[in-house]
């Protein structure tokens, strides 16, 4: 450990950091275009550029590691002056066309501009121009907007190794172009050179013109696509500020990052999961008992009375939550019922796959851990009440045909699910379950990592979560996963304990 | 028609490759040869630098574009490169430029129709003391004026000289 001086106060910090990562750590805001933790120093758009005592000139943050004594200041006037300078040149070339570009809200450009530079224009003469292209068939290139920072380029030659986007000519006639369209319409990851844009030179073609970011809520989730675990953004239209009545509509999904996964992408097989969840005709909107509708007090004292019974089985889900999950389990266990898990669905893995999982559920581990059987083992499938679990994505076909034949074998048949499927049309009743925004849950990724999925939108029609239709005696989500975690795991689990980035098992 | 190195080519750029310490810092070498070899440096030389030296061609492109000794277009027989940086500027080079485009019909960036000449601005050649310069091929011709630019294109266009 060192010590340095940020803005004369001291720190003790890691040697061989970077002065912006140090800063990041203790809070220090330093503005920068082209640095990005998972990518290589460039150093190039000079916009992290702080005073260190003794240097001559301002230093790049990014690119400067801290030493023993060093004193930096990110605020004085010789770094307001530079930034106020990068700034100026950055936008010589700008069309500022804030009003009908995507990123508008979002842009690093607007919000430094705003905040270190503020100043006219004095360039007089024409700006370079270029025509706005689709590169690939999921994204679109807007060259006179770009500050060259280099973030797609790098990601795309050291995180997917696919060479699509380059820069060329030089100095200030340099733009990006795409050398392989081809190429990036078959790369699993390439939409993440649209997150990693700090302004709007790549954006996606689904989102372009499509909505205001300030009319949109984020709410930080966990992707349901594999078992990854990846932190996301669900972009949500926020009714507050809307008029336009498309409430609660899924518009986007994006990255968040999440370091202690070392996770700062996400595939596109996830981004572009969240249609499956914008189809509102198929949500199963009320309970239905043999296709007849009927209501949520009536569901729950049939289901009471129907379990009333000595053999009885419930099978969870690698599709849903710990809290879900486990309030079936109480039930289970409450009646001395069985109780089994289904596999996950598997798939081939892309090239290149980097983080993604073979396992297409995002909560295979948590059923893993609590060591149950599988499907496979039930041996009598003539049952008086089963209870099953089921969501939006796929499980294992070998299950599927398991479960189906417990389901119309059994007496009374219950399915818990937010979109009407196979297993719904053989139960008897049919409970509406919510999808992962509506609800706060929990889940364990493959490598061991419990995290929070946030509730950002109300519970849409009837559906509950299900210790709701159980009838279970709990206040909330997140004491089931403190029961959870002190019965299975015995540790002591909350909501703070979880934090940002997740608790390791 | 795809380009492609011959036998003797590669037995050239095999030369070539072995004096540096990997394929990557071949780049430019490579681009200088298959300039020599195929005129011009088209999106097609690129990609065949680029497989030749087992690069992605976005690293090929980047560099070609870079430089801008390489000619991304056809060049005429004569490439009249004519230095019009600060010195060369500040003794006549512009009214030489006026010159070649009376002469030639042509503006800097074009070919004659006959495929003798091509005009290009080029910065600094590093012949500030002999200014102003222009570079014929490989070929330097200095302290010009609008006299001497006539008799270099009469003399070209004769043959007469070796450039």
């Amino acid at each position: 450990m060192i010590t340095v001086k940020i803005n004369d106060r001291e720190y003790q910090v890691e040697e061989g950091k970077t002065i912006l990562e140090v800063a990041k750590e203790f809070g220090i805001d330093i503005p920068h275009y082209c640095y990005h933790p998972a990518l290589s120093i460039a150093g190039n758009c000079r916009m992290c550029l702080v005073e260190v005592k003794g240097m001559p000139k301002p230093m790049t943050a990014c690119s400067t590691r801290v030493s023993d004594g060093m004193e930096i200041y990110t605020d004085s006037e010789i770094v307001k002056e530079a930034r106020k300078g990068v700034l100026e040149f950055i936008l010589l070339d700008h069309p500022v066309d804030c009003p009908i570009c995507d990123k508008s809200g979002e842009c690093k450009l607007q919000d430094y501009y705003f905040k270190y530079s503020a100043q006219r224009s004095r360039y007089e003469f024409p700006k370079e121009r270029h025509k706005v292209q689709k590169i690939s068939k999921k994204i679109y290139l807007n060259p006179n907007r770009c500050v060259l920072c280099t973030r797609c380029v790098r990601f795309l030659s050291e995180i997917t190794k696919t060479f699509e986007l380059t820069t060329v000519e030089r100095g200030s006639h340099t733009y990006i172009t795409c050398v392989d369209p081809e190429s990036l319409d078959n790369n699993p990851f390439a939409s993440n050179i649209s997150d990693i844009c700090p302004v709007g030179a790549l954006g996606l073609n689904e989102f372009r013109f499509k909505k205001r970011v300030w009319f949109t809520k984020k709410v930080k989730a966990i992707c349901q696509g594999c078992s990854a675990g990846c932190n996301i953004y669900v972009d949500v239209s926020n009714r507050k500020q809307l008029l336009d009545g498309d409430d609660d509509e899924i518009v986007r999904i994006h990255t968040a990052e999440n370091p202690k996964l070392g996770q700062y992408f996400i595939c596109d097989e996830g981004r572009y999961s969240y249609k499956l969840y914008n189809d509102r005709e198929s949500r199963v909107k009320v309970p239905v008992l043999e296709g007849e509708e009927i209501t949520v007090e009536n569901a729950v004292s049939l289901i009471k009375e129907k379990a009333n019974v000595r053999k009885g089985v419930v099978i969870l889900s690698p599709l849903h939550s710990i809290e879900e999950n486990y309030a079936a389990y109480l039930f289970a266990r409450e009646r001395g019922f069985d109780v089994f898990r289904p596999s996950s669905f598997r798939k081939d893995l892309p090239e290149p796959a980097l983080f993604i999982e073979e396992k297409k559920s995002p909560n295979d581990r948590m059923l893993k851990l609590m060591k149950l059987p599988k499907v496979s083992e039930i041996e009598e499938i003539d049952y008086d009440f089963a209870l099953f679990l089921h969501n939006v994505g796929k499980i294992h076909s070998k299950s599927e045909v398991r479960i189906l034949s417990v389901l119309k074998k059994s007496t009374f048949s219950v399915v818990f699910e937010p979109v009407l499927s196979e297993f719904g049309r053989n139960a008897n009743l049919v409970l509406p379950a919510p999808i992962f925004i509506e609800e706060n849950g929990c889940y364990i990724n493959a490598k061991n990592l419990v995290q929070r999925s946030h509730k950002g939108v109300d519970y849409m029609y009837l559906s509950k979560p299900l210790w709701f239709f159980l009838d279970i005696n709990f206040k909330s989500e997140e004491e089931l996963l403190a029961v959870f975690a002190k019965e299975q795991l015995n540790i002591e689990l909350d909501y703070n304990r979880l934090g940002t980035e997740g608790f390791e098992l | 028609m795809a380009l492609r190195f011959d036998e003797n080519d590669m037995k050239a750029l095999e030369k070539i490759r072995e004096r540096y310490p990997n394929n990557t810092a071949c780049t430019l070498p490579f681009l200088h040869y298959a300039q020599d070899r195929f005129g011009y440096v088209s999106d097609d030389v690129i990609k065949l630098v680029a497989e030749t030296l087992n690069l992605p061609v976005a690293h090929v492109l980047n560099v070609a574009t870079f430089y801008t000794m390489f000619n991304k277009k056809p060049v005429g027989k004569y490439h009249l490169q004519v230095c019009t940086n600060i010195s060369c500027s500040l003794l006549g080079a512009r009214r030489l430029v006026d010159k070649l485009e009376e002469i030639l019909g042509i503006k800097p960036g074009e070919t004659t129709d006959d495929g003798m000449f091509t005009i290009t601005e080029v910065e600094c050649l590093g012949s500030c003391g002999t200014a102003p310069v222009i570079q014929v091929n490989e070929t330097y011709f200095e302290n010009l004026d609008e006299k001497k630019v006539e008799d270099l294109i009469e003399s070209l266009r004769k043959g007469e000289l070796d450039v």
